[in-house]
């Protein structure tokens, strides 16, 4: 309802762009009720909710596709991407936050800990054009940008172009998730649970494996939710930085060109699969900690 | 007798400031010892300081030695061999010492098996768990099995204190060391446990290191006192001349205040 | 009441030092800006050298495939990132601060339901949020811009002053004060506001780099001020194009940014420590 509303407000009428500047008015009536945006509001809200209710987005009114093919299309570039990069992501963010928060003394861990502190001022957009510059121009080693048109039909030609950004994505989140990682394991190494390990005979590193790694992932699982949702929503800058043919370019083509229904479509998909993967996350924490499992039958 | 425990002119700073100056004590085995003072006067920082888990940034001078074996300064592998073997600790608040996230059970458990594996025991799972049901009796928690399956939220605070008390007594310590075990429980609670330390303390031959901020509680389950105010021993002695003669004026303090207390209790009944 | 005597005092010799090198980044930045209103090396506009010359003493960051000192433009880069930074908090402060109060004060179900929307606002990045926003106004502009990224901000604003606000509220003295009839706007004025303000004022200075950082991501994806306003993004986005002939383009925009978000940074984390000094210890 919210999204309803939203796409409403934007202002410029959809019959024009589709038309271009220049349509007679009738020509401009005829469009509006094709499109039945000549209807009350409240007619236009109950077609939407009906549509919703079939899995029906419409068509494009640009390309006239139906907007969930696109969708799907584009799924196929913005998934991996977006999966590949925070997997990668934690495989980073993961040992190095252990290690900062563990070596905290030390001067590569004060090192870890001041890099990624850099590494979140970075933008996006601006450690993609320095990869490229190295990557591709300087080492010639990987394609600066693109997706095979064939799509995945040459896996290694896919995966090729998708390796760049990938690295680009995890280089960004890993550093933000890191700063998280090490938060969370500086407060098992302060945790009572832990001195209690240690004084009853357990070593440090014993103590971190059997009691910290459940402990310390309660808080960060709700993070990995918010990360994966923004790396899935923001993939609009790595796609345009890599010309890649994902969902984030075609929100920012249908920006660009006024097309309601792949704006609509893609905003529609975007809000369920962050609504899908706060639930996925909730569900994770109640698994591990049976304090929030217990919180609804007995609120104390 | 050589002594379990032995500090010798324990010191400690942090950025410069002294929080512990010249603290001697001395523990023989099978003794029980009581160590006194107000929050802040250091009681707690000697105990860590003796089990070798001082908070990173302090730095201990002096002399300490677990069972003949020094401590300050040893590597952490040796240290961890003297946790849990020559000491056993409980601390204060039992809710924050569990891990939450595990059964009580699994918990006790691990102490357990790594006391029997120490001991050249069988240490099988139906072993451990027997061991854990054993020791759930020992610390006299009803209904053991059941018990053993629950989390630490899910118990009372006595309950979960007494779990705390099961795990360290699975280490079959030479000292045993508890620091304020009763703060965080109400009076009848309290008593209780009292009562269960000291009986198990008797029961394993243990020596006892408690440390408490409260004199009455320290006087019923200890032999000795030593009395530390602003990271000093003040005074130190058998419980019944410390408390019939108190030579400091904050131990007098303490005494009076405790008689006082007392008093107010009687006249109430 | 964990054991009391475990609070080490702690002295922070890396406080002072977090908070003057965050300040002279950032005073940096606010001295280039100034100076670019009355002085730059060249004229902006102006073809003042060969095109995509590389740096030399006469240009000191070569210039673009007009011939434009790229220099004088990442100077006035300055300008627009701070200007969108403050204008930003500035609206997204006054609409979060506003919209947080009043779901602190607001009925359960009211506040309930500002809070739900919120957490849901939250999953959303900044950058889509103020794309919307662009997407919903008539042209892309420095104004649209300021709004959009403000607005986008304001959630996260309005969440953080909520929470603070509900457990100001729950103090005993606040309770007193609102049995006793004070009006809830002499509460928030006197209760409330002051005793969260220190921190809202480091997350507002977090909240400037991430306005800056927003902007520069709308400028490159075609969404920010238009040209002629040299948005760092705008000359990143300009540069790529031309980045295996001038390098140095796609370059120092970038750093001019990073430098001015590491400032802010240090900045927020410097007046962390000192606006709460137990528990920064080590974060």
């Amino acid at each position: 309802m919210v999204l309803f509303a939203l796409l409403r407000l934007l202002p410029g009428d959809p019959a024009n762009a589709l038309l271009g500047v220049g349509a007679t008015p009738e020509q401009i009536a005829a469009a509006r009720a094709q499109l039945g945006s000549d209807q009350p509001l409240g007619t236009q809200f109950i077609n939407y909710l009906n549509s919703l209710a079939r899995f029906d987005l419409g068509t494009s009114f640009v390309s006239h596709a139906p907007v969930l093919d696109e969708i799907g299309n584009r799924m196929a570039v913005t998934l991996p991407l977006t999966l590949l990069g925070f997997v990668l992501a934690l495989v980073i963010a993961i040992p190095l936050g252990v290690i900062a928060a563990v070596k905290s003394q030390t001067w590569y861990g004060w090192l870890i800990s001041v890099v990624s502190q850099l590494g979140i001022a970075i933008p996006v957009f601006w450690l993609g054009i320095l990869l490229v510059t190295v990557f591709a121009i300087n080492l010639r080693l990987l394609p600066s940008g693109g997706f095979p048109l064939r799509g995945w039909q040459n896996p290694l030609e896919a995966i090729t172009g998708l390796l760049l950004p990938v690295l680009t994505v995890a280089l960004v989140i890993g550093a933000s998730l890191l700063r998280y990682v090490r938060a969370a394991t500086l407060d098992v190494i302060d945790s009572d649970y832990i001195r209690t390990a240690r004084a009853l005979g357990s070593g440090f590193t014993e103590a971190l494996i059997k009691h910290g790694i459940r402990n310390g992932s309660v808080p960060i699982i709700s993070v990995l939710g918010i990360e994966l949702a923004s790396t899935f929503l923001g993939a609009v800058v790595v796609e345009r930085v890599f010309t890649l043919p994902g969902m984030g370019s075609m929100l920012l083509l249908a920006i660009q060109q006024r097309d309601y229904p792949n704006l609509q479509g893609v905003l529609i998909v975007s809000t369920l699969l962050v609504l899908l993967i706060g639930f996925a996350a909730d569900m994770l924490q109640r698994l591990i900690d049976p304090r929030l499992r217990d919180r609804v039958q007995a609120p104390t | 007798m050589r002594p379990v425990l032995d500090i010798a002119d324990l010191s400690i700073a942090a950025n410069g400031k002294t929080l512990l100056d010249k603290v001697s004590l001395s523990i023989a085995p099978g003794e029980r010892v009581g160590l006194i003072g107000e929050s802040g006067s250091g009681k707690s920082l000697t105990a860590l300081a003796a089990i070798g888990l001082l908070a990173p940034g302090l730095t201990a001078t002096g002399a300490i030695s677990l069972d003949g074996q020094d401590v300050i300064g040893a590597s952490e592998r040796s240290m961890v061999s003297l946790r849990g073997n020559v000491t056993a600790t409980v601390f204060q608040e039992p809710l924050t010492a569990l891990d939450p996230l595990q059964p009580v059970g699994r918990q006790i458990a691990e102490p357990l098996r790594r006391r029997l594996r120490r001991d050249g025991e069988a240490a099988g799972r139906t072993d451990v768990a027997a061991g854990v049901q054993n020791l759930l009796a020992q610390v006299a928690l009803p209904d053991p099995l059941a018990l053993s399956r629950r989390y630490p939220h899910e118990l009372s605070g006595g309950q979960r204190q007494r779990v705390a008390i099961a795990m360290a007594l699975a280490c079959r310590p030479q000292l045993l060391i508890a620091d304020e075990p009763t703060t965080a429980l109400d009076v009848t609670t309290q008593a209780e446990i009292l009562r269960l330390l000291a009986k198990l303390v008797a029961d394993n031959g243990m020596a006892l290191l408690f440390i408490s901020h409260d004199l009455p509680v320290v006087a019923r389950v200890v032999d000795r006192v030593v009395v530390m105010q602003h990271g000093v021993v003040v005074e130190a002695g058998p419980v019944g001349e410390v408390f019939s003669r108190p030579q400091h004026d904050y131990t007098r303090s303490l005494v009076a205040a405790a008689r006082s207390f007392d008093g107010a209790l009687e006249g109430a009944a | 009441m964990t054991t009391p005597e475990l609070t080490i005092p702690q002295t922070h010799p890396r406080v002072s030092a977090t908070l003057w090198v965050g300040l002279v980044l950032v005073g940096l930045h606010v001295a280039i800006a100034l100076l670019s209103l009355v002085w730059t090396p060249y004229d902006p506009l102006g073809m003042t050298g060969g095109r995509l010359e590389a740096p030399s003493w006469a240009h000191w960051a070569g210039t673009d495939r007009l011939g434009r000192d790229f220099f004088t433009q990442i100077m006035l880069g300055s300008q627009i990132a701070l200007v969108v930074g403050a204008g930003a908090v500035a609206i997204g402060g006054a609409i979060g601060v506003t919209l947080g109060l009043l779901a602190a004060f607001a009925s359960r179900w009211l506040d309930d339901a500002l809070a739900a929307t919120l957490d849901i606002l939250i999953a959303f990045p900044t950058l889509l949020i103020a794309m919307l926003v662009v997407a919903a106004s008539d042209e892309a502009n420095l104004f649209t811009a300021i709004l959009a990224i403000g607005i986008a901000l304001s959630a996260i604003v309005a969440r953080l002053t909520r929470i603070l606000a509900k457990r100001v509220l729950l103090l005993d003295y606040i309770t007193a004060a609102r049995t006793s009839g004070t009006s809830w706007m002499g509460i928030v004025l006197i209760h409330v506001l002051p005793n969260i303000w220190p921190t809202l004022a480091v997350n507002f200075a977090l909240q400037f780099g991430l306005a800056a950082i927003a902007e520069a991501s709308l400028s490159y994806l075609g969404l920010g001020a238009p040209p002629p306003n040299a948005s760092w993004g705008h000359l990143l986005q300009e540069a790529q194009g031309t980045v295996y002939t001038a390098p140095i383009g796609a370059f120092a925009p970038g750093l001019a940014l990073v430098i001015l978000v590491v400032g802010i940074n240090l900045l927020a984390d410097g007046l962390r420590d000192v606006a709460d000094p137990t528990r920064s210890a080590q974060r």
